[in-house]
């Protein structure tokens, strides 16, 4: 499984030239653009009030959509989450630096948040401040994808770019869109799948005791 | 700043023999047992007042085992900024932080899997997440991380032999280092709750007294079996008062807890 993983997501020349150096890069810093939105809250976002704001905010997930969607789909991303043992020398180096990288701003972001809940708990009014489950599963998808970002941004900082033309064109074809299609539709499934079907369950029961609430009204009005 | 770090947790033959691992290995062991019972502390389980004393001493002794594991040059020396590092130090650094970070990553995903996904949190109807709550999961996190750094550590390092190195001068720095990384790490965590403090309390002279007598006031209603205290700060009518859940709350206070 882990060994189909890596193959299908194998680097190619033509991910590691400067254009697609280039384009990660850029899909990298589209993904990053939820955080602050993620940290704000879906209240400030959602404000009639400002429409400039909400519409700001509104091309921001949208674009943060596209890049994670990009990303997920890049080889260069899902290569350094591959076992070790199916890397090379230098890729194995870029990973660890990429994530011990990623470590140090988790580690950050953990400790600021302590010194907010101690600041918290100790002078500011503990049981008024509470989060709401929301809030803090809002918070620490903004985290998971600002660290991801980060080690993401420095992996491609550590990857040497090679020349357009000593790509060849035949390297390609081994590697199926299908593999990658199939683990992003999977990462998908997995976060989305469950509130899907659960979505369709409430929908089929509300649709059936819709039905039953008609019927027993023609029934009642039939009977009168 | 970092250079200072970085000769503070300079590595030594001592540091990495095999006995200095062992101890290191028992303080990472007797060191585990913190953060859950913190955690059982906090949800308030425990009820047996024998139970609580042995839980409230294992606290302790892991406390002191963490600390001294946290001021250990090999644990502090992967925080150490690249350009101090030699080669071996490098790709230990990266490898504990990269298997640090994956550790992490993964439970942050799992609990918003279950928070967000499968909607296990509500369902159950969880009271909201208090800031002293966010700072235990927050810290539990912490933990985990640092866990599975030390223990990458532990599986990388092959323990030297006794007779290789030289006891003069390494012990005299080893003595050093973990005197001025202690002291640092005390005066780190003592001093913003404390600066804190200071502000809050010449900001607000009257919230210690609140705070000393809200502690009064719990401490009498509990004793008496009311889990409800009222407390006042009014200039004439200074006190705190016990009352019945089901009974109305007083209209005039009595001092000092008197029953209502």
């Amino acid at each position: 499984m882990l060994n189909w993983y890596a193959n299908t997501f194998r680097i190619s020349e033509k991910n590691i030239t400067k254009a697609g150096l280039l384009r990660t890069k850029v899909f990298a810093w589209m993904m990053l653009m939820i955080v602050p939105l993620e940290m704000l809250g879906s209240d400030w976002i959602d404000n009639p009030k400002n429409l400039i704001i909400s519409s700001l905010g509104a091309v921001a997930i949208v674009l943060s959509l596209i890049g994670w969607i990009a990303l997920l789909l890049s080889p260069l991303v899902h290569r350094f989450w591959a076992p070790d043992k199916y890397l090379d020398e230098w890729e194995i180096e870029v990973k660890r630096k990429g994530m011990a990288a990623g470590y140090k701003v988790l580690f950050g972001a953990l400790v600021i948040g302590l010194i907010y809940s101690a600041v918290f708990t100790e002078y500011g009014e503990a049981t008024t401040k509470s989060l709401s489950y929301f809030r803090l599963d809002s918070l620490a998808f903004a985290v998971l994808i600002l660290t991801f970002g980060i080690q993401t941004l420095v992996q491609l900082r550590l990857i040497r770019p090679i020349d357009q033309e000593d790509v060849e064109d035949e390297m390609q074809k081994g590697h199926s869109i299908w593999g990658r299609i199939a683990v992003v539709f999977a990462i998908f499934m997995l976060f989305f799948g469950p509130a899907f079907f659960q979505g369709l369950v409430d929908g089929w029961n509300e649709s059936s005791t819709a039905e039953t609430s008609q019927s027993l009204k023609y029934d009642g009005g039939a009977s009168e | 700043m970092m250079k200072l770090y970085a000769d503070l947790t300079e590595l030594n033959e001592r540091d990495i023999n095999a006995k200095t691992l062992k101890r290191l290995r028992i303080l990472s062991i007797l060191s585990l047992p913190f953060t859950p019972l913190l955690g059982v502390m906090e949800a308030h389980i425990l009820t047996s007042p024998v139970l609580i004393g042995l839980t409230i001493v294992t606290i302790l002794v892991s406390a002191v085992a963490l600390f001294m594991l946290c001021i250990n040059k090999l644990v502090n020396r992967v925080w150490v900024r690249d350009k101090y590092l030699d080669e071996w130090e490098l790709g230990m650094k990266h490898r504990a932080m990269a298997f640090a970070f994956q550790v992490v990553l993964y439970a942050i995903c799992t609990v918003l899997f279950v928070g967000v996904v499968l909607d296990i949190f509500d369902k159950l109807d969880f009271p909201p997440i208090t800031p002293m709550a966010l700072g235990y999961a927050l810290f539990s996190l912490m933990m985990l991380g640092l866990y599975a750094q030390i223990y990458t550590q532990f599986a990388m390092i092959e323990p030297m032999d006794e007779d290789e190195f030289d006891t003069e001068s390494s012990a005299r720095r080893s003595l050093k280092g973990v005197i001025v990384t202690s002291g640092l790490l005390i005066v780190g965590l003592i001093l913003a709750p404390f600066v804190l403090g200071v502000i809050s309390g010449l900001k607000n002279p009257e919230q210690s007294e609140i705070a000393i007598l809200s502690h009064e006031a719990k401490t009498t209603c509990e004793a008496r079996g009311s889990s409800v205290h009222w407390v006042s700060i009014a200039k004439e009518n200074y006190g705190f008062a016990c009352f019945d859940q089901n009974r109305p709350a007083p209209s005039d206070l009595d001092p000092k807890g008197t029953e209502q």
